[in-house]
């Protein structure tokens, strides 16, 4: 399968008068059509960097330190800011979980999705009025037509939500960046989202990055899993696999936690140790119950236990065999 | 105490918006909660949940119904009978750390609803302050710090303990863990039971993730455009849920298990707007069992076994099928 989308090694930090911190630290990812990889860790793991990074959307105090993000033969870290705008909607599209901080307040909805779909497509605004209402049908917003003519303030959050998806949609873009699809949408309108998602993916040959803190998205709407923790992909794999045996003692730790918070049955909840992630050697270490003094001293490089699934753990090969269990 | 602690009545809160429009949150809600139990009220936004625990905090005035407490009426109160009472009914909100003043150190954020109380002294008040601390799992050690300095797990512990520094009957909690991450979200669950069992105190569970509630609560009561369409105790509700809108949402829940096969049961379209109520029963227009009576007229409450309740025309006859 050829790849659409190549993320190499790319690091970012983060600038302060007290110095810089590094927020991502060497993520690597590749996406190819028709695949959808979840990617899933807490706050601050440095999810939303990673894919506001690839359409260069991080401003200052973000800083690209490195890497390559590779898509159609060309390097996304060295374009300018004309050639970003080109892509930007176009071939890469990306939705924000704070979807009224990038809606206009001042404009009517018709005129900011006319205005997404106008500045890639050379189409009346007549014409891109009538594929707003489209799109605005397609995320499950009842009378678009009605609603052209509102304003932000006179939707619900979740119509916001669904707004700026039905912006992501405009341009049959081939790689879909989704940052949590579902944050602030009730339940029955959340499946309607990904239902959608999935088939645009499964039919039109696009790609998506569904960024999300909800392990049932991910268990049930991506092909792929990859964990952050502390800016680094510390475990990814093919979902089924994941779920049945995950490899790093975080994963093992989120799949408890989400287990025991929809599930009675799952007997308590593991007390968080609230300790910081470690800035040399393995993050994880302090946190992590099968920590030996080696992980103290080096980065686990990323190991492939099996094909197409690799984790950044020491102790990787023994969890997988059977000898220590997560 | 005879009689339920909490005891809402035929509870009604329109908002007008001019003249002759007005927003009907809660239209007609009614359910009590028993000294020491969990009651969930579920729903999507718009359901009028969060109004309705509003009203029982008077945080705002219903238009109508009754509401009582520990057999006194709250909204026949004058407001310094009420202020009295307000040691009893605590709240937790749903965003941690803006529900804290960031200003104040984290031992005068729990002291103050006990400073408001007015019943004990400064050395008492510091006790319970620490013995507080120390139960929701944060230590006492924590009372000279601020809020910024805790995770949003432990600053939801903190909102927890300040509600609970008064010792209350009843505590409401609006969406208590919608905010946290994963990780932490199940450690919160499992505090707020342990300490409805260790101080035997009542909830209101406001929520939209019907699984949070599923851990915490004895009894939900669903509720779908101001008003409850099925109550029942929960794990009767989750196995087999007979309204279908309370078959649609559990439906829509998504297990952190790719094996798991998803039931779907899905309503045509949107939540009418609470502006204009759909006349009949107002999932009609979403619903696939609806026939011409829907139409026609609110069901009544029909009554099962184990205190199950369901609002619907159709939900017995479609149980069995």
């Amino acid at each position: 399968m050829p790849t659409l989308l190549a993320i190499d090694d790319l690091h970012v930090s983060f600038e302060t008068d007290r110095g810089r911190t590094a927020i991502l630290h060497g993520i690597s990812l590749d996406l190819e059509p028709g695949q959808t990889i979840g990617v899933v860790g807490e706050s601050g793991s440095g999810k939303t960097v990673l894919v506001r990074a690839v359409l260069g959307l991080l401003d200052a105090p973000f800083a690209i330190d490195g890497g390559r993000i590779e898509y159609e033969g060309a390097n996304l870290l060295e374009y300018g800011e004309a050639e970003l705008e080109r892509i930007r909607g176009r071939d890469i599209a990306l939705t924000t979980p704070e979807p009224r901080k990038h809606l206009n307040p001042l404009t009517t909805i018709g005129d900011q999705i006319a205005k997404v779909i106008r500045a890639h497509a050379d189409v009346s605004k007549e014409a891109a009025m009538a594929r707003a209402v489209e799109l605005l049908g397609m995320v499950g917003i009842p009378d678009p037509e009605l609603r052209l003519a509102g304003y932000p303030h006179e939707m619900s959050g979740g119509m916001c939500q669904r707004i700026i998806i039905a912006m992501a949609l405009a341009h049959d873009s081939k790689i879909l960046l989704i940052d949590e699809p579902t944050a602030g949408l009730d339940v029955t309108i959340s499946r309607q989202i990904l239902d959608l998602i999935r088939g645009l993916v499964r039919d039109r040959g696009a790609a998506a990055l569904i960024v999300s803190r909800d392990l049932g998205v991910v268990a049930h709407y991506c092909r792929d899993v990859a964990v952050m923790y502390a800016g680094r992909i510390v475990e990814q794999a093919e979902v089924g696999t994941f779920f049945r045996q995950p490899l790093h003692p975080y994963s093992a730790r989120l799949l408890r936690a989400a287990a025991a918070a929809r599930d009675r049955a799952v007997g308590r909840a593991e007390a968080t140790a609230l300790l910081p992630p470690a800035l040399d050697g393995c993050s994880y270490a302090p946190r992590c119950a099968l920590a030996e003094p080696a992980c103290e001293a080096s980065i686990p490089g990323p190991a492939e236990p099996a094909a197409g699934r690799w984790v950044r753990c020491l102790r990787a090969a023994a969890i997988a065999h059977g000898e220590v269990a997560v | 105490m005879s009689g339920p602690l909490l005891a809402v009545d035929g509870l009604v809160k329109h908002f007008p918006m001019d003249r002759r429009r007005k927003v009907q949150a809660v239209n007609d809600v009614s359910f009590e909660i028993g000294g020491g139990e969990a009651l969930a009220l579920v729903g999507e936004s718009g359901s009028g949940k969060t109004t309705t625990g509003r009203c029982i905090l008077r945080l705002i005035q219903p238009t109508a119904g009754a509401i009582r407490f520990d057999g006194m009426d709250l909204l026949a109160m004058e407001p310094r009978s009420f202020r009295a009472l307000r040691p009893r009914i605590q709240m937790v909100f749903q965003e941690p750390y803006d529900s804290l003043s960031p200003r104040m150190r984290i031992g005068a954020i729990v002291e103050e609803p006990l400073k408001l109380a007015g019943s004990a002294g400064p050395a008492e008040r510091l006790d319970r302050v620490a013995e507080i601390l120390d139960l929701v799992r944060l230590g006492s050690g924590t009372m000279n710090r601020y809020p910024h300095q805790f995770s949003a797990g432990q600053q939801q512990r903190i909102g927890i303990a300040r509600a609970l520094a008064t010792r209350p009957d009843l505590v409401v909690l609006d969406e208590p863990t919608s905010a946290l991450d994963v990780s932490v979200r199940a450690e919160v669950l499992d505090l707020l039971s342990d300490l409805r069992a260790d101080l035997g105190v009542s909830y209101l569970f406001i929520s939209h993730d019907l699984t949070a509630v599923r851990r915490v609560c004895d009894r939900v009561a669903i509720m779908y455009l101001g008003k409850i369409v099925e109550t029942g105790e929960t794990e009767a509700i989750f196995e087999r849920p007979l309204h279908p809108y309370s078959r649609a949402l559990l439906s829509s829940v998504l297990y952190p298990d790719p094996e798991v096969d998803l039931p779907r049961f899905t309503l045509e379209g949107e939540i009418p707007s609470p502006i204009n109520l759909p006349r009949g029963c107002h999932l009609h227009g979403r619903c696939p069992w609806a026939e011409s009576r829907c139409e026609d007229r609110y069901p009544e409450v029909e009554r099962h076994d184990a205190g199950r309740a369901v609002s619907c025309h159709r939900a017995r006859e479609m149980a069995g099928a």
